[in-house]
């Protein structure tokens, strides 16, 4: 069921950290890949791999040091449309000091959305992700990891993404916490056919959740 | 206990105020009418605090004297804070060039002891409290700057900061709706703490004559007019002096009791 145009073209993509000391690190080195609408990729692979910067690279948060990434058949070039990303802890992603309702329907209020409008939006989409309806006026430490990291779904589904990108969503999370998430993100696929990067490390969940996979070794993909 | 100091202090702190903004209204005599009759009398129950050359009421004038203090004071602090601040978010948050710049300009007024560059700045601009707090405004908004560069840059790259942008939040309104609400604590903790030292240096510029010039009643010009009397008639020094000791004091301890409440470390361990 690939379409001829993939959603994501990655070409050699490469990325180098310029180092404090004056040693640049290479994260990584000449990537390239395909994703085609519908997919769930999972990227696999150590700590310090580069999972984490393909994923950046392609939510546009850090610019490449060369290659290109297209996105729909577009070259992407700061923060793409249709790109929305869910982060490893679910409570260092929304800012301590606003509440949960206010952190998931910024986007949406960005877009010019009431927040009364908003906020309709964002329930139902809470309760896509089953998350009760009186989180929206809780502050992030009030909830449990689950809770949060559900939210931050929710979040990232209000932008109505084509593309979402789970870097490593489930790590920070204990082994029930991460099955529910996992159904969660397993029913959103079906209902929405979102095209799913899965990033982790955990090679028996991907291999589980995904229908590609990629391995990525200090910078290259293997 | 930690509320009950906070309530204490800020009360204390508030009475300070309301005292300065009403002194025209609560001076049971005319703090700048002359009786050279009555000059250096002793405190007593007619003159609490005595009189001074001129025969004015010593405690009228410590009253009225605080507006001129207190109020410049909180005026010099609101600026600096305000901008150092500004300057500080802007340089963190964008970096490259304007943060070189801001940082080498910041670095100069530092690399300057405090009270000499003031005293330079309000030599050149001439006498006068206003112009005292331009001089020492110059000087210490770095302070704020620093502050605030700093912790901008450790929440800019943090992920919640990632997760505005990708919700479409531009430049400003990250600022405004991520970086300021979490760097204000800290910088509203330095501005408490800065309001005693501020108003002792502005009591210092006008000690030295280039604050508040005679006949305006000021607590740092009021010591610098009667430090000849002060083995003679010590009353004329150290009545203004005990005010500026109480309210650096009230002030300095609102700011450490408002650290506290605001310390979330120190909240956690309830």
């Amino acid at each position: 069921m690939e379409s001829i145009e993939p959603i994501i073209k990655v070409e050699n993509l490469s990325k180098t950290f310029a180092g404090r000391s004056g040693v640049n690190k290479e994260a990584l080195k000449n990537v390239s890949f395909e994703v085609y609408e519908g997919d769930t990729l999972g990227i696999v692979g150590e700590s310090g791999s580069g999972k984490s910067t393909i994923a950046r690279l392609i939510a546009g948060l850090i610019p490449p040091t060369s290659g290109h990434i297209y996105i729909d058949g577009k070259e992407s070039k700061g923060i793409p449309e249709g790109v929305q990303m869910v982060f490893q802890n679910p409570l260092e992603s929304f800012n301590p000091r606003k509440t949960i309702g206010y952190s998931v329907t910024e986007g949406l209020r960005n877009k010019s959305a009431s927040l009364e409008d908003a906020k309709e939006i964002i329930m139902m989409i809470f309760d896509q992700c089953g998350l009760p309806r009186e989180l929206f006026d809780k502050y992030p430490h009030q909830l449990s990891g689950g809770q949060c990291q559900r939210a931050a779904i929710a979040r990232a589904l209000s932008m109505d993404p084509k593309i979402l990108i789970c870097d490593e969503a489930t790590s920070a999370l204990d082994v029930t916490v991460q099955k529910t998430i996992i159904e969660v993100l397993d029913k959103l696929r079906a209902e929405r056919g979102l095209t799913i990067l899965f990033i982790c490390h955990n090679l028996s969940l991907v291999k589980l959740f995904c229908n590609k996979q990629i391995v990525v070794v200090d910078g290259k993909i293997e | 206990m930690k509320k009950k100091k906070l309530i204490v202090f800020a009360f204390l702190a508030l009475l300070i105020v309301l005292v300065a903004i009403f002194a025209k209204w609560l001076c049971p005599y005319d703090p700048y009418e002359q009786d050279l009759s009555a000059s250096y009398q002793a405190p007593s129950f007619i003159h609490v605090m005595g009189t001074d050359a001129y025969g004015r009421d010593m405690f009228s004038r410590v009253i009225i004297g605080g507006q001129v203090s207190i109020l410049a004071t909180l005026l010099l602090v609101g600026i600096i804070s305000i901008s150092g601040t500004c300057i500080g978010i802007i340089s963190g948050f964008f970096g490259g060039t304007v943060d070189m710049i801001v940082m080498r300009i910041s670095d100069l007024c530092l690399a300057f002891p405090g009270l000499v560059f003031a005293l330079a700045v309000a030599a050149i601009l001439g006498g006068g409290v206003w112009n005292a707090v331009v001089a020492l405004a110059l000087i210490s908004w770095p302070k704020y700057s620093r502050v605030a560069r700093g912790l901008t840059l450790s929440i800019k790259d943090s992920t919640y900061v990632a997760a505005a942008r990708l919700a479409g939040d531009n430049s400003f309104q990250l600022i405004g709706r991520h970086i300021l609400p979490n760097i204000i604590g800290p910088i509203l903790v330095t501005a408490m703490l800065d309001i005693g030292t501020m108003m002792m240096e502005l009591a210092g510029l006008s000690f030295l004559g280039l604050g508040a010039q005679p006949p305006v009643a000021e607590w740092g010009s009021m010591m610098s007019n009667g430090r000849s009397m002060l083995q003679t008639y010590p009353w004329v020094v150290l009545s203004p002096g005990i005010a500026i000791f109480i309210s650096v004091v009230i002030f300095n301890l609102f700011g450490d009791t408002v650290r506290d409440a605001i310390d979330p470390k120190s909240n956690r361990t309830k």
